[in-house]
């Protein structure tokens, strides 16, 4: 027995080793199928995650998903003498907030957070935007605890081969995704229209995982003293109604935090949306300048 | 719990540890595996708790009612026990398979008021059967009853092949809950090593192939013949590494406990005949209906036309055990309809060897009819895995359309050939080992080597989604 516990942990340990060593050496390549390590996804992350650490002092930083960076343009805010820099990234769930909030929140030192929550985004699993976060953002604490708790294998060996790649690698550190349409964190889509489609009722399902981390998120907040609002952005009305339960969404958000959904009586699923749920660039200004009026001002008046 | 779930990574060590540091009392130590496995069940639901249970409790009851040597007393009481394990078995598996079949014949398909609509227990048919095992051989005086309950419904219950096999039989398995265990070494290692044989077949094979043919499966319509083709050879190679990777976890995992269950797979896509196949695809389940069916209602020592009703009714009971759906009982009617030849020929006990022993590479000849055995397997597998007859034929006639090879969205080629290729390799190099991950390079370095180098395989291509075993759907 003795003799087995002991070949048992030496071979643990070396596979973990070997397993170290071989993803270090193939994980580049792309020969691995677990280890999908790519720069330039999750829609600018890269640079927002670098430039965010220049940004000393602004007014709102936004964090969220792609509903996000597309809606909360800083030329409009600063147009209302508000400053701004949006973290948003691709399918962003709490999971991921948590992570760009813990490590960067400090050095932008905003004087209010906004955290952008959505329906559908709420009840993912995050998987997808965790591949990004490890490839895309430099290496911490708080990502290998979000890594861990997504409990998935890919994310994980994603992570074996990102986290020192990234720490030590120049590939990392001069790397360039500026793409066009790109201001201070927000994303600028190419001029589109929705053509509105009949929706099937569908239930919103909040994962208990996305919750803890929104929670998480808000306690971080509160500790530091740092002013915070939940925020969903307009959906088309074809969306919004398709889900039987959003009423339920909405009060569970209100035990978060300060909730607000302000939609806008003007904003129209044909002219202001590319798809149903990204405004287009008319529906931002609309959006923007009436959101900033009627709450991101004087919220930051009253701080 | 799965087998390929954190859960189990954590539950299996756990587990070992306690079983071991127990081995002085052999009770605590029957009582600690009857825990660990009614909590590895009812991990699924505890509800499954209460069915299986009283599942054990009646058989370990009727060995108890059958010590006298009434004889006439004994039949009744295993009768009753069958019944009762039968009928539970029916109100679960099979009640709204029968009342809405009966409904779609005489009442138009309105059944909504009497269908139950409840929740299949795992692994329901496999410890059902099991437990059934006992109360014949009992009857029959081929075990001994026993006054034992922890031994008796650990044996019912051991985690390892409680829900898709080996179905052990009392005879092997319940002595050795019977008696103190030693931990042996090299049956632990062999079993690790069988273990990780069955994850890389589960986990890069059967989950591999999985994403190509759910989605082929999903809407054949879309696809060419050529696709729909690809996919069903890929379904075959996806059932078989699916349910021998589930047995070859099962049986390593219960080697770590010192234990030993039969083996449940014999290399049958290496048949050269369907005879063959059958004697070496689930062995549990087709000796079991060997023994407690086929031999009782005469087996081949009767007259011809009684062999082939014999052979028709356990290929057809063989294919409804699966499940209540007439695509089983086809595929079981299938493989009766490929036994005929060789039954009136008698020529289904020519293949009893290995094919090719003693080299390294079967002739043209064999190499034919292992290929035509794959074939004909892949036809049934094809009425298996389809949700319903209409959508079986629609498959075979969708086989015929015109088009290329297409890859459905998602599945990827590159990481499932290589793996089916080793797979073929390795298992063609051990066909005539005790199991098929047996045969190793000598020097610790160069073994541990192809571990390491087997894990990493595994780790870097397998699938990420945690994807249930088939047969725990039986």
């Amino acid at each position: 027995m003795k003799r087995f516990a002991r070949n048992i942990i030496l071979f643990l340990l070396l596979t973990l080793l070997f397993t170290v060593v071989l993803t270090g050496l193939l994980g580049g390549t792309g020969w691995l199928r677990n280890v999908s390590y790519k720069l330039d996804v999750g829609d600018n992350l890269y640079t927002k995650a670098k430039e965010a650490k220049t940004v000393q002092g602004v007014d709102v930083l936004f964090f969220g998903s792609s509903h996000a960076y597309r809606t909360f343009d800083p030329r409009i805010f600063a147009e209302k003498g508000v400053t701004m820099f949006n973290l948003g990234s691709s399918n962003q769930t709490p999971m991921q907030s948590e992570v760009l909030l813990r490590t960067l929140a400090p050095k932008v030192n905003p004087r209010l957070v906004v955290i952008e929550v959505h329906p559908d985004i709420i009840g993912h699993d995050g998987i997808e935007a965790a591949l990004f976060q490890v490839c895309n953002v430099s290496p911490s604490w708080p990502m290998v605890w979000m890594v861990c708790r997504t409990r998935n294998w890919r994310v994980m060996m994603t992570a074996l081969y990102a986290i020192p790649h990234n720490m030590w690698s120049a590939e990392f550190k001069n790397h360039k995704d500026k793409q066009e349409g790109y201001r201070a964190g927000f994303l600028e889509h190419e001029m589109g229209y929705y053509s509105p489609q009949p929706h099937d009722p569908a239930a919103i399902r909040p994962l208990p995982q996305q919750l803890k981390a929104l929670r998480r998120c808000t306690e971080w907040l509160q500790a530091r003293g740092i002013p915070y609002i939940l925020l969903e952005v307009p959906d088309t009305k074809v969306l919004l109604d398709s889900y039987y339960n959003i009423d339920d969404f909405q009060s569970l958000m209100y035990d978060y935090g300060k909730f607000y959904f302000k939609p806008l009586s003007t904003l129209d699923d044909s002219l202001h949306f590319y798809n149903e749920d990204h405004l287009n660039q008319q529906g931002v200004e609309l959006y923007d300048d009436y959101i900033c009026d009627s709450l991101i001002v004087p919220i930051l008046n009253d701080l | 719990m799965l087998f390929n779930s954190l859960q189990f990574a954590l539950f299996l060590p756990v587990v070992f540890c306690i079983y071991w540091l127990l081995r002085r009392s052999l009770r605590w130590q029957n009582l600690f595996v009857l825990a660990a496995s009614y909590l590895f069940y009812g991990w699924w639901d505890w509800r499954f708790l209460l069915l299986i249970a009283f599942t054990s409790g009646c058989s370990y009851l009727s060995g108890l009612l059958m010590t006298s040597a009434d004889r006439r007393r004994n039949r009744a009481v295993m009768w009753a026990n069958i019944v009762i394990n039968l009928l539970v078995l029916g109100v679960f598996k099979y009640y709204d398979f029968f009342v809405q079949s009966f409904a779609d014949l005489f009442f138009g398909g309105h059944a909504d008021g009497l269908l139950l609509h409840v929740l299949l227990p795992v692994g329901i048919s496999f410890y059902t059967f099991q437990a059934l095992s006992y109360s014949i051989d009992v009857y029959r005086g081929t075990v001994t009853p026993t006054r034992d309950a922890v031994a008796f419904f650990a044996y019912v219950s051991f985690f390892p092949q409680l829900v898709a096999g080996p179905i052990e039989r009392a005879s092997s398995l319940l002595p050795q809950f019977m008696q103190s265990r030693r931990f042996d070494y090299s049956l632990a290692v062999d079993g690790l090593r069988q273990m990780l044989w069955g994850f890389f077949k589960k986990l890069l094979v059967a989950d591999g192939c999985a994403v190509y043919v759910d989605r082929v499966f999903a809407d054949p319509t879309l696809y060419s013949g050529g696709t729909l083709a690809v996919a069903a050879v890929l379904f075959s190679f996806q059932i078989y590494a699916d349910f021998s990777g589930y047995s070859d976890i099962a049986i390593g995992c219960a080697k770590l406990f010192g234990i030993r269950l039969r083996r449940n797979f014999n290399v049958p896509y290496f048949s050269r005949d369907i005879a063959e196949f059958w004697r070496r695809w689930h062995i549990s389940l087709t000796t079991w209906f060997r023994d407690y069916v086929y031999i009782p209602l005469g087996g081949s020592r009767v007259s011809k036309a009684k062999v082939v009703r014999n052979t028709f009714i356990i290929f057809l009971l063989s294919g409804f055990w699966h499940g209540a759906n007439w695509t089983f009982l086809a595929w079981g009617f299938f493989h009766a309809l490929l036994f005929m030849p060789l039954i009136l020929m008698g020529r289904n006990r020519r293949y009893r060897d290995i094919v090719a022993e003693g080299r390294l590479l079967p002739n043209l000849r064999e190499a034919g009819q292992m290929l035509l055995t794959f074939v004909l397997a892949t036809i049934g597998w094809i009425v298996f895995r389809s949700p319903s007859l209409p959508f079986a034929f629609e498959y075979f006639k969708g086989l015929f359309r015109p088009g290329a090879v297409m890859q459905p969205l998602g599945s990827d080629f590159a990481f499932i050939i290589p793996a089916l290729l080793i797979m073929l390799v390795v298992e063609w190099l051990n066909r005539d080992q005790e199991h098929e991950f047996c045969r190793q390079p000598h020097g610790r370095l160069l073994r541990w080597g192809a571990y390491l180098l087997l894990i990493f395989i595994i780790l870097s291509f397998m699938q990420t989604s945690e994807m249930p075993f088939i047969y725990f759907q039986f």
